[in-house]
């Protein structure tokens, strides 16, 4: 009897023992990414130009893979002009813009509101899709740091360089036409595909891009983190026949975009790396 | 006391103790044997497989919450979900579904109306208190 009872006091204290254990653990949690502070919609373009060959490769992409993206050859006065350069830079960062020749300034122009004003209603006149809308070109241009680099070299050009912490504004309309910020790309989805949208009730999508890393949000709800390696989309390449390419600039770029469908609400945020 | 209630608080007290164990450790997820699955040629998938290096390609569910494509030490494409993503994932599946599949999916909810919570209490039970870890090896 008394073998009984030691025993009983021998898993009861265990049993408290792990039970205070237990609940001392300290509980394991995903720690949250700290976000950076550098919140700024970077574009880095390198171009090299040859203008004995007339060729061109832009972004880390040769001459042949820029073609077979549809991108067209250019025009003999554009040659022309790149003939006469060996270096031209482009840069808006912040309130300013410079253009740099053979690493001299060639001018500097603030780039404030007034002038942005000035430009935008410019651009409303020469596009035909309408007026710009100022509030998001100020959202990106708020954050900017552009810069477009063209060198007279045989050399492949560097890879591209995108990191975009505002989200582009994709829109499909109730007739399942594309929109990017406002401006109609003349694509658009099949009536199938609109039907399916409208009967699952998908309002609008949130899908960020950060170095193969993919987080996205339908009607607000959170999906599952996908990582993409490039080894994987490789192996789908091959497996597929799609002709990819260089994979490089894509898996070092950040960027994501807010899909609207009909009326459905406006994503609001940023995809922050 | 009798004794089966003696060796059923005794069952109680080694599980508890096991599982203590098995929490202080991290609760680690338990890996289950491996499925080999021999894909048919013609199939997308097999074209897949076979263009990898080492001609197969494991699928691994670790319900702690990954789900991870590899080809031999390669990573091709990996899942992170959590209960809360899954569930999401799973209701936007159902509602992009072809057919008919989502209003037998509901009208199946409003005869058994248990099963959501039902589903939701397996999924957080693999998840938090006792994950496991499975392969699929696809060859061709």
């Amino acid at each position: 009897m008394i073998n009984k009872q030691n025993l009983f006091k021998i898993i009861i204290a265990l049993v408290l023992v792990l039970g205070v254990s237990l609940m001392q653990h300290t509980p394991l949690a995903v720690a949250d990414v700290p976000l950076q502070g550098d919140t700024s919609n970077v574009i880095h373009i390198d171009v090299t130009y040859d203008p004995i060959t007339r060729t061109f490769s832009a972004g880390g992409f040769t001459s042949e893979e820029l073609k077979q993206f549809g991108v067209p050859d250019l025009p003999e006065n554009i040659w022309a002009i790149l003939g006469v350069f060996d270096n031209l830079s482009l840069k808006i960062i912040g309130n300013e813009i410079q253009l740099l020749t053979d690493e001299k300034p060639l001018f500097s122009m603030a780039f404030d509101e007034n002038a942005r004003a000035f430009v935008y209603d410019m651009v409303s006149v020469y596009v035909q899709s309408g007026k710009i809308d100022r509030e998001r070109a100020e959202k990106w241009l708020d954050k900017a740091d552009f810069d477009i680099t063209l060198r007279k070299s045989k050399e492949l050009s560097e890879p591209l360089q995108i990191k975009l912490a505002t989200m582009l504004q994709v829109k499909i309309d109730e007739n399942g036409a594309l929109s990017v910020e406002g401006v109609p790309t003349g694509m658009g989805i099949t009536p199938e595909t609109a039907a399916l949208l409208q009967a699952a009730n998908i309002e609008n999508a949130k899908i960020c891009w950060n170095k193969g890393v993919v987080n996205g949000e339908v009607n607000g709800s959170v999906l599952p983190q996908m990582t993409i390696y490039e080894d994987g989309v490789i192996v789908l390449d091959s497996a597929l026949g799609l002709n990819l390419g260089d994979l490089g600039p894509i898996f070092e770029s950040s960027f994501g975009a807010g899909l609207v469908y009909a009326d459905g609400a406006e994503v609001v945020g940023e995809c922050l790396p | 006391m009798s004794r089966t209630l003696r060796v059923t608080l005794i069952t109680l007290a080694v599980i508890l103790i096991l599982y203590g164990v098995y929490y202080v450790m991290g609760r680690p997820a338990i890996p289950l044997p491996a499925i080999r699955y021999h894909v048919p040629a013609g199939q997308p998938l097999h074209n897949i497989i076979t263009a990898t290096e080492s001609d197969q390609i494991r699928v691994t569910l670790n319900t702690k919450g990954k789900l991870e494509m590899l080809s031999a030490d390669n990573k091709l494409v990996a899942l992170d979900y959590t209960p809360q993503t899954l569930a999401n994932t799973v209701d936007l599946a159902l509602r992009l579904s072809p057919g008919q599949t989502y209003s037998s999916y509901q009208q199946f909810v409003e005869r058994f109306p248990v099963y959501p919570a039902l589903a939701n209490y397996v999924n957080q039970f693999f998840y938090q208190f006792l994950p496991f870890r499975i392969s699929v090896i696809l060859l061709p």
